[in-house]
């Protein structure tokens, strides 16, 4: 039996899919069955309901139909009443009020519409005799209601009004004659709604009603159209079909899901039958693989161990014996694979010294505390070949506990690399140690790592630069990580220490290491491999140390700079020396650059400029430039100078003797300037090497010199335009030491007369002149004042020169006199004008005096008298006593004479003053005199006075005779007039020349005048100086205006009570 | 005015006098009245009435232009007496001169009071003595 389904399975699983598909269809059948069951039950349902609902609305339409049935009988009634018109109105009225839905009621004798209700309707129905109605649906209606003899319905059909109506009627029989209708009507629609046919579409039911028409008996569809119906009702009292039907086909609505969750389930378990069905098969087929799989990796195990580049076998803990050697194996054992035949001990195959150590080893493994052992041996094969290997042994997954894996590799290339590398690197150890130069070992890995954390690898160089140098404190930092591996004698020493570990920060701490230092990490963080760069060390003595310093990476460790060979050397010698060098060519090139010129050698050969000195660049020459210029002479020498120059230059070197030349030439600005060249050549053997020179600006004294004979030139020209004398003289002696050309000219002397004496005061002044002059010019000259002199000089032509002299000094800057230097002018037309303005000046204050004085006095005499007569003329008018006025008359006709001869005085004066030539002639002054005594003789006698002329006979004067009358008139009756009343009066008349004036003078022994008191008032016009009443004082005013105008004057010398003495200056 | 004055003229111009005399006697109030030619002949008087006590002058009229002692020198002989007088004497300049000269010299004279141009009239001869004629 077990048997039997075994194999239905085992059938079974031989198709699942085919099984699968079996159950799903099985399923699916099912299940639709079930579903169809459903449906039944529901379309049932639906039935039941149906011809509920038709019974329902054929109930509601019979109530209707009775309704109105019970209005036809009830209208019908009214006939029999004896005003059936009456009764039809109420009757109908109550029969509407009960039921409204009642459309209208009509009577209608012998089938003629007579009545109406309600009557405001159907007016024009009035009359109508249906039986013989036109339209044959009322006509035959209404015959088919006659032939029944009882209620009929019809409907619905138009009435008159176009309404569908549905109406009702009943003949009515009096006394079995058929007397008319009775009608009542409804309209379709309200009776529709009476029915209560549900009109919705939405509704799950469609209705339809028809009526058998009464014309033709066919069926007519008046509410909806169905053709197809599932219940029918009919109402015979009216032939009215009622139908019902479902809207659509409908199924229950839940159907089509079930069916769908139906599929779905069929389809599941189908699969998953499917499936299950599978399961057993999959896993048979998957053994199969691994099995075939199994036996693949064994035979390929075996593959692989037989021909593995290794040597392999397989141990047995437990006996320590070899079960399984693979090709290799025997190949490194130089024996035959014949040769381990099972159980071959593992003390034949590893040496002895290593056999105890591989035992123990082995052991931890076995016991699980290692998980491999590490065993090198070297041995030799048959063939005496020396083979080194390397064992170990691994445990065999799966295998019997106590199998083991050995596995044996040849080593021996390895082990030859390693000797030899072990060779160089000592080699290289003592290179190192005893390298000249300072070597380390430099791990900068940490260092590396550390710039990693700070964000600094693969930033620009500038950039780390900025931060380093921001970030000081991070450099201790990196000392403590830079570790040091190994360092050789030398790198000690330069850092004076005898170990590594001696090694400081301090050694390294200084502001150009650091500095270095930064550049040293930058190249790292930017992966080179390279760097070399100056620094400065501090020695642990504190001695600092310029030292280079390089590293490269050791190739391998480019990633990590794990090896870095770091190696400084020391320069500081070498920097020291630099700089001794530099300052040797500083000093060189200060003392070039000291040297007041520009130092400059060229090629004797070619000519060329090897050197300049870069003073040169002081005129704007660009120093470079003119290195190597061949032309450079061509270039900047000034034109005019360019030949001269070449041929002197040419000459020189020719002879090879040193020359200097002066020379013009143009600096880059275009200026000229003037330059002192000494050319020198150095010789070597005689041999001419070099040409050297020294190129001095000179344009400036140059420049000086040329103003300076220029200056002197205009000077020259100066001086000898000058009108008048220029000289210098010694300070100390005062000799000349120059006279300009003008000397002659002016004095008449030449140079050489000037030069002969010890000054020129004494070639053409007095010799009392001359001394006054000379010492009063030498206390001035002592004293170093510049000061100016006036002086008069007589030439040697005997004219007499005014001279106007400055005198000056010529002193160093320290202030010392160096030469006294004096300029005469000529003044003399000057002085000649000067003194005639002071003569005209004094001649105009002298008018001018006149004239104020002149009407001073006019004003003064004249008003004098005039007042007097006003106030006498005054006095007369006010007195009435002709006795009193006579004497006042008197007194007027006095003032009036005094008042005349006053005017006429003053007359003369002004006729002298008005005159404008004078007429002169040559008189004989003694006979004048003498005349003019004869006409004063009465006055003379009366006084008992002496007149005496004591004037030569033969002085004659150019002169207006009657001036001259009245001048010696007025003062010899002056005289007399004012003689001392002690003295006989003596007058006394002389004449004398003196520096070309003409002098007569008239003296006498009078009673004087006090000149201090009187002086000014002497030749006043009217002015008396004493009591006497005879004075008039006109006569002396008008004697010295008549002198005055023949251009002379008057002078007085007067002694009180001694006498008096007048002097007229004739011209 | 009740007081009686003594009043002298200094002048050399014997028609100026008369006139003068002529105007001033009609005067009550003058009780005396001399006339002198000179400056040195008035202040010869000044010096005497001092010493005397008599006729002191109460006015002096007195002329600039004069012989022997013109008027500016007696004004610097009576400036040496003036010290010794009581009362001060009222001088008058009057003068035929119109010079602006004069008249600076003479309000450069505290003494002198006024500086009157001839010719000598009534009204003038009223505002120095500060009445009118009897």
């Amino acid at each position: 039996m077990k048997r039997v389904l075994d194999k239905a399975l085992e059938l079974i699983s031989q198709f699942p899919k085919i099984v699968g598909i079996i159950i799903a269809f099985l399923i699916f059948v099912i299940g639709n069955m079930l579903i169809y069951q459903r449906e039944n039950v529901y379309r049932f349902n639906n039935e039941l309901q149906m011809s509920e609902n038709l019974e329902r609305i054929e109930r509601n339409i019979q109530d209707v139909l009775a309704k109105m049935q019970d209005a036809l009988f009830a209208i019908s009634f009214t006939v029999y009443e004896t005003t059936p018109e009456y009764s039809f109105d109420t009757t109908a009225r109550a029969i509407k009020k009960k039921n409204p839905f009642i459309h209208n009621i009509i009577l209608m004798p012998n089938g003629i519409i007579k009545y109406i209700y309600p009557n405001t309707l159907n007016t024009a129905l009035i009359n109508r005799n249906i039986l013989k109605d036109s339209n044959d649906y009322i006509r035959k209606s209404a015959e088919r209601t006659l032939a029944r003899q009882k209620v009929y319905f019809i409907g619905p059909f138009k009435n008159a009004d176009g309404d569908s109506v549905v109406a009702g009627r009943m003949p009515i029989f009096i006394n079995n004659k058929f007397w008319g209708f009775s009608a009542v009507s409804i309209r379709l629609n309200d009776i529709i709604t009476l029915s209560h046919i549900p009109v919705m579409h939405n509704h799950k039911y469609d209705y339809a009603i028809s009526q058998m028409s009464p014309v033709n008996d066919k069926e007519i569809f008046f509410f909806n159209h169905i053709k197809k119906y599932s219940s029918k009702y009919t109402i015979p009292e009216i032939n009215w079909n009622i139908y019902i039907t479902q809207k659509t086909n409908l199924i229950n609505p839940t159907t089509p899901l079930y069916f769908l969750g139906v599929c779905i389930l069929s389809i599941l378990i189908g699969v998953m039958a499917a499936r299950l069905i599978n399961m057993p098969a999959k896993l048979n087929k998957m053994v199969d693989e691994k099995t075939a799989e199994l036996e693949r990796t064994e035979s390929k195990f075996k593959t692989t161990f037989d021909n593995a580049p290794i040597g392999l076998a397989i141990i047995d803990y437990k006996t320590l014996s070899i079960t399984e050697v693979n090709k290799k194996f025997c190949e490194l054992a130089g024996k035959d694979k014949n040769f381990f035949s099972e159980g071959y001990g593992l003390s034949k195959i590893i040496p002895a010294k290593s056999y105890s150590n591989f035992y123990e080893q082995f052991k931890q493994v076995v016991e699980g505390k290692k998980k491999y052992l590490y065993i090198e041996y070297q041995h030799q094969r048959d063939d005496l070949t020396s083979v080194w290997t390397h064992v170990n042994v691994a445990s065999m997954p799966g295998e019997h506990e106590q199998k083991y894996l050995m596995l044996v590799e040849d080593i021996t290339d390895a082990k030859i690399s390693e000797r030899r590398l072990q060779y160089s690197e000592s080699r290289f150890k003592s290179v190192f140690d005893n390298a000249p130069i300072a070597l380390a070992e430099i791990d900068y890995s940490q260092v590396m790592d550390f710039l990693k954390t700070i964000g600094l690898i693969d930033k620009p160089k500038q950039y780390i630069l900025k931060y380093l140098n921001s970030h000081p404190e991070i450099f201790s930092n990196i000392f403590r990580v830079t570790r040091l591996i190994n360092t050789n004698q030398e790198f000690l020493l330069l850092h004076g220490v005898n170990k590594k570990e001696n090694l400081t920060e301090t050694n390294f701490a200084n502001a150009e290491f650091i500095k270095t230092l930064s550049q040293q990490l930058a190249a790292m963080c930017n992966h080179e491999v390279k760097f070399s760069g100056e620094t400065i060390i501090q020695n642990t003595d504190g001695k600092s140390h310029n030292i280079l310093v390089s590293w490269i990476v050791l190739s391998g460790y480019e990633h990590n700079y794990e090896h870095v060979i770091y190696s400084i050397k020391d320069v500081t010698k070498i920097k020291e020396s630099e700089k001794e060098l530099k300052k040797a060519k500083l000093r060189l090139e200060n003392t070039i650059n000291a040297i007041d010129g520009i130092l400059w050698t060229a090629d004797p050969g070619t000519s060329e400029i090897t050197f300049v000195s870069e003073k040169i660049e002081e005129l704007g020459y660009n120093q470079e430039k003119i290195l190597g210029k061949k032309a450079f002479i061509n270039d900047i020498i000034h034109v005019n100078d360019r030949e001269s120059m070449m041929a002197q230059f040419t000459a020189m070197v020719k002879s090879g003797r040193s020359h200097a030349m002066e020379y013009r030439a143009y600096t880059p600005d275009n200026e000229i300037k003037w330059f002192r060249d000494n050319i020198s050549f150095v010789k070597d053997n005689g041999k001419i090497i070099s040409i050297l020179g020294v190129m001095v600006d000179v344009s400036d004294s140059k420049y000086v010199q040329q103003k300076l004979e220029e200056t002197s030139a205009r000077m020259q020209l100066i001086i000898d335009n000058i009108d008048g004398i220029v000289w210098t003289a010694d300070p100390e002696t005062l000799t000349y030491s120059f006279i300009s050309n003008k000397a002659k000219k002016l004095t008449g002397y030449t140079r050489e007369e000037w030069l002969n004496k010890p000054n020129f005061a004494a070639l053409c002044m007095s010799e009392g002149e001359a001394k006054k002059l000379i010492d009063k010019c030498k206390t001035q000259i002592n004293s170093i004042t510049p000061h100016n002199l006036k002086y008069k000089i007589t030439t040697k032509t005997g004219e007499v020169k005014w001279f106007r002299e400055s005198i000056d000094y010529i002193k160093n800057e320290k202030g010392k006199v160096l030469s006294v230097i004096g300029i005469m002018v000529d003044i003399t037309t000057l002085q000649n004008s000067k003194n005639e303005i002071s003569k005209s000046h004094a001649i105009l204050s002298e008018q001018n005096k006149r004239l104020m004085n002149f009407s001073y006095i006019v004003s003064h005499n004249l008003r004098s008298h005039t007042s007097n007569i006003l106030s006498l003329s005054n006095l007369i008018m006010q007195t009435d006593n002709q006795e009193e006025i006579k004497p006042l008359l008197q007194y007027i006709h006095d003032i009036s004479n005094i008042l005349s001869n006053t005017i006429e005085g003053l007359n003369e004066v002004v006729n002298i003053h008005t005159i404008k030539e004078i007429k002169t002639e040559e008189l004989n002054l003694k006979n004048v005199i003498d005349y003019t005594i004869e006409v004063l003789r009465k006055q003379i006698i009366e006084k008992s006075a002496t007149v005496l002329n004591n004037i030569d006979e033969n002085i004659y004067i150019n002169y207006n005779k009657s001036y001259l009358e009245s001048i010696i008139f007025n003062f010899i009756s002056n005289a007399i007039k004012y003689s001392s009343p002690d003295r006989k009066p003596l007058v006394n008349l002389n004449f004398k020349r003196d520096k070309g004036n003409n002098i007569l003078s008239i003296s006498d022994n009078g009673i004087g005048i006090d000149l201090e008191k009187n002086g000014d008032k002497l030749f006043g016009l009217f002015k008396t100086f004493n009591a006497n009443p005879d004075s008039k004082g006109i006569g002396l005013y008008i004697s010295k205006n008549q002198i005055e105008a023949m251009g002379g004057h008057v002078e007085v010398k007067s002694q009180v009570n001694v006498g008096t003495t007048f002097e007229v200056y004739i011209i | 005015m009740n007081q009686q004055l003594n009043l002298y003229v200094i002048d050399d111009d014997p028609v100026f006098k008369l006139i003068a005399r002529k105007l001033l006697e009609r005067y009550s109030i003058i009780s005396s009245l001399f006339f002198y030619s000179n400056g040195e002949e008035g202040i010869h008087a000044v010096r005497q009435s001092l010493e005397t006590g008599k006729s002191v002058p109460n006015i002096i009229l007195l002329d600039i232009e004069m012989p022997v002692m013109d008027g500016w020198e007696f004004m610097n002989e009576y400036i040496k007496i003036n010290s010794s007088l009581r009362d001060d004497i009222e001088i008058h300049i009057v003068s035929s001169s119109i010079s602006e000269n004069d008249r600076r010299i003479a309000a450069s004279y505290a003494e002198i009071k006024s500086f009157i141009v001839k010719p000598l009239t009534i009204e003038t001869i009223n505002k120095i003595l500060h009445t009118e004629p009897a």
